[in-house]
């Protein structure tokens, strides 16, 4: 039988990679502070957890977005190489922190990802139809470095680094919205991976807990995909927004070292 | 509540890889999460070593280069940490 604790994640994952397949995110940015406050993950085990998390959400779009022949592999090619280098960075600095700043990296993270979202205006009409209109991708060297940054936070943060990726592809480098959000997937998965394999060198990863969650995840990428368009955005966006403060106070609050009601005295 | 159920889990560091093989042998659990959670890990690396390569058989010397170079940055990453 399965212990209630392997439920529970796998639970919490489904519902993570649902949400986040239906927003547009992967997932982790909700995930990795969820695991923290709940206390079951130290903080670093439960960012690599969410690498991992990132690579199954990504492989789990991945088909759809290459048959569609959505992803630019040349322009993910060359982004790679900034986010890879940043992940690594990342990875390492995060061991280099104290876990209260982590933790307050991340609460600042969810508030700012909480401010973009609300002047972000609604991009549906864009998502329509499956045809890719011609383009030329430009800027490059600020491409590059603005990857590197997103790896970093990535690496740093255990999140997958598209809401950085997708507006610099689209708004700076001049590349259509779909195309943008699938090769921001595209690299997503070798971001994470680069980061990933540091946090499970370091033994940070801790395997009983982050299968199941992997497996929610997955499974919740799929799920949402299929239920994208069928549910009203706005709302989503709401929620969502309710969701990246509440954990952002809840995280910066962990930082400076009040417990969450539910965990009882540390 | 959750962290202190008494739920029989083996929460650590991931096995040696010594040690992986023979607990594979014998069928426990964690052993074939771990190898799972391995190979999703390795999988974008070794995507990223086929885009190289197709790219280097393609004769796009500059993109090879470019993918050569972050697969080169992921291994020497991992064999630093692994050597601490």
């Amino acid at each position: 039988m399965l212990a209630p604790l392997v439920i529970v994640l796998i639970a919490l994952g489904l519902l993570a990679g649902t949400f986040g397949a239906l927003v547009g995110l992967g997932g982790s940015i909700i995930l990795v502070p969820v695991l923290t406050l709940m206390g079951i993950f130290p903080v670093r085990s439960a960012i690599g957890a969410g690498l991992l998390c990132v690579i199954a959400s990504s492989s789990a779009a991945a088909g759809v977005y290459v048959r569609r022949g959505w992803v630019d592999v040349r322009l993910g090619m060359l982004l790679e190489l900034g986010t890879v280098a940043g992940a690594v960075a990342g990875a390492v600095v995060a061991t280099l922190l104290p876990e209260a700043w982590l933790k307050a990296l991340f609460g600042v993270f969810l508030l700012g990802a909480a401010v973009l979202m609300w002047r972000r205006p609604p991009s549906e009409a864009e998502e329509v139809g499956d045809t890719v209109p011609e383009y030329h991708a430009r800027n490059y060297p600020l491409g590059l470095g603005v990857s590197t940054a997103a790896g970093g936070v990535s690496g740093l943060l255990g999140i997958g680094g598209g809401p950085i990726q997708v507006p610099l592809m689209y708004l700076a480098m001049d590349v259509p919205l779909k195309i943008a959000a699938a090769t921001s997937n595209f690299i997503m998965g070798v971001t994470a991976a680069a980061g990933a394999l540091l946090y499970y060198g370091r033994g940070e990863v801790i395997v009983a807990l982050t299968g199941p969650l992997v497996l929610g995840v997955f499974l919740g990428a799929q799920l949402g995909s299929r239920l994208a368009r069928r549910v009203q955005s706005r709302v989503i966006q709401l929620l969502l927004l309710v969701i990246l403060l509440g954990l952002g106070v809840l995280m910066l609050g962990e930082a400076a070292g009040y417990t969450a009601p539910w965990r009882g005295a540390r | 509540m959750l962290a202190d159920s008494s739920v029989p889990l083996q929460v650590g560091p991931p096995m040696p890889w010594a040690a992986l093989a023979g607990q594979l042998a014998e069928f426990n659990p964690y052993a074939v999460i771990q190898v799972g959670l391995v190979v999703l890990l390795v999988t974008p690396v070794v995507r990223l070593g086929v885009g190289a390569l197709s790219s280097l058989l393609k004769g796009e010397l500059g993109y090879a280069l470019v993918s050569f170079a972050a697969l080169g940055l992921i291994l020497v990453s991992v064999f630093l940490v692994q050597r601490r």
